[in-house]
């Protein structure tokens, strides 16, 4: 799985949450990634960025 | 005097055999009750198949990805469930393709999972290979006594390689014990043969109660000698070790100029020997598949989201066609808006836009292992 960037999304409905997602550019396609680690890409995030190889850019 | 009437007593035990009875000589009627019993009526039923799409006949990603049936990526692009991986450097393209004879569509598949070889790779850190994740909790729960060595389940599938050869499968469990079970089979060079294996118990196997990756099985077609050993444990559960999936491969797949290999029929059941596999209702084997995967482009028909105008923003919700296996990422296929917040959920899935976007999208979810 090749993730070529993550970004935060900013949740801006409830407010006690700041991020409701992740958009990535993964295998070349850009994917809504949910905050589940059962979910396979969010798993993967996770495991890229404890490596070093992708850092999560912020929500703008 | 002449005999014209026999009794039943007249007649010695098996004196009439199944041979001197013309058809229909014994009507339905004529059969007391009773008279049948069970033991002379054994009928030995199929089993439930643990693995979803073994016919390869569902593809929903097939047209929405690259409109078409084949796709040069590795993963899961194509066949719904189904992985075609490869590695190392070199090209493969994965494909579902029809069949039209041969064994296995004379035990009535019309699929097969297709990979080919486009650039041949003879590196020696190389792999390639088809997998199906089962989820923990289904194999968890499907009789199997996994820790009884006298205890089994048998995986049976058809296989065709333009390239004779031995080649290897394996089941590998990565809860906890992370346990690694992997055997031989041979092919001869184009021709569909029916594989089967049976896989006994493991005192060390653990399934965890949750959703996750469970029991992955692995077809190789290739594998270099990075990833190979002398010395590899074979036929026997042990601990998983990286570089030692099994020995050395005799023939290059991979390697091979235009090299195919497909499967199909695959079952996965619980028991000592394989039966029959009985073709799947394809309108439950889709919604099973949709636990995992779905598209709103399925059969071509687009299902447009119209995102409604609450003046500081614009709103859109889906509810996905079951509940999904987790959370799933969510892929807008068509006009996705930029500035975009989804709020996902494993029924549904809400879109937030911005004002007076009224974006125009269709989505597939993705909740794959």
């Amino acid at each position: 799985m090749k993730i070529d960037s993550a970004k935060k999304v900013a949740d801006t409905i409830h407010e006690d949450v700041d991020v409701c997602s992740i958009t990535a550019v993964i295998d070349g396609i850009t994917m809504s990634v949910p905050l589940d680690p059962m979910n396979r890409h969010y798993a993967e995030i996770l495991k890229q960025v404890a490596a070093g190889t992708l850092t999560i850019q912020d929500a703008d | 005097m002449a005999l014209t009437k026999l009794n039943t007593y007249s007649l010695a035990d098996d004196a009439i055999t199944s041979a001197k009875l013309a058809d229909n000589a014994v009507v339905t009627a004529a059969i007391a009750d009773d008279a049948v019993t069970t033991a002379k009526t054994t009928v030995t039923s199929p089993n439930p198949n643990i693995i979803i799409n073994g016919d390869m006949a569902i593809a929903q990603r097939g047209n929405i990805y690259n409109g078409s049936l084949s796709s040069t990526a590795s993963g899961i692009k194509i066949v719904d469930r189904w992985s075609g991986s490869w590695g190392g450097g070199g090209g493969i393209t994965q494909s579902q393709v029809a069949l039209t004879s041969g064994g296995a569509y004379d035990e009535g598949h019309r699929h097969a999972f297709k990979m080919a070889v486009t650039s041949a790779n003879s590196a020696n850190a190389r792999w390639s290979q088809f997998n199906y994740k089962v989820e923990s909790r289904q194999i968890r729960n499907s009789g199997w006594q996994y820790n009884s060595a006298s205890s089994y389940v048998t995986l049976s599938f058809w296989a065709k390689s333009s390239l004779a050869g031995t080649y290897w499968l394996s089941f590998y469990c990565p809860d906890t014990n992370t346990q690694y079970y992997s055997t031989s089979f041979a092919l001869s060079a184009a021709t569909w043969t029916k594989i089967t294996k049976t896989f006994p118990g493991g005192s060390n196997i653990t399934f965890n109660d949750d959703t996750g990756n469970g029991l992955q099985i692995d077809i190789y077609l290739d594998y270099g000698t990075d990833l190979t050993a002398s010395d590899a444990t074979l036929n026997s559960w042990h601990t998983f070790q990286s570089g030692k999936y099994m020995t050395d491969f005799a023939q290059s797949w991979f390697n091979t100029g235009s090299a195919t290999f497909e499967v199909t029929g695959v079952k996965l059941e619980v028991g000592q020997s394989a039966t029959t596999f009985q073709k799947p209702d394809p309108a439950v084997e889709l919604v099973k598949c949709q636990r995992y995967y779905y598209n709103m482009w399925s059969n071509g028909i687009a299902q447009n989201l119209y995102g409604g105008d609450y003046g500081s923003y614009s709103m859109a919700a889906f509810h996905h066609p079951v509940e999904m296996r987790a959370t799933p990422t969510v892929t807008y296929t068509t006009n996705a808006p930029s500035n975009i917040a989804t709020y996902h959920g494993q029924h549904f899935t809400q879109v937030y836009m911005g004002a007076n976007a009224k974006a125009v999208l269709t989505a597939a979810g993705d909740a794959e292992l």
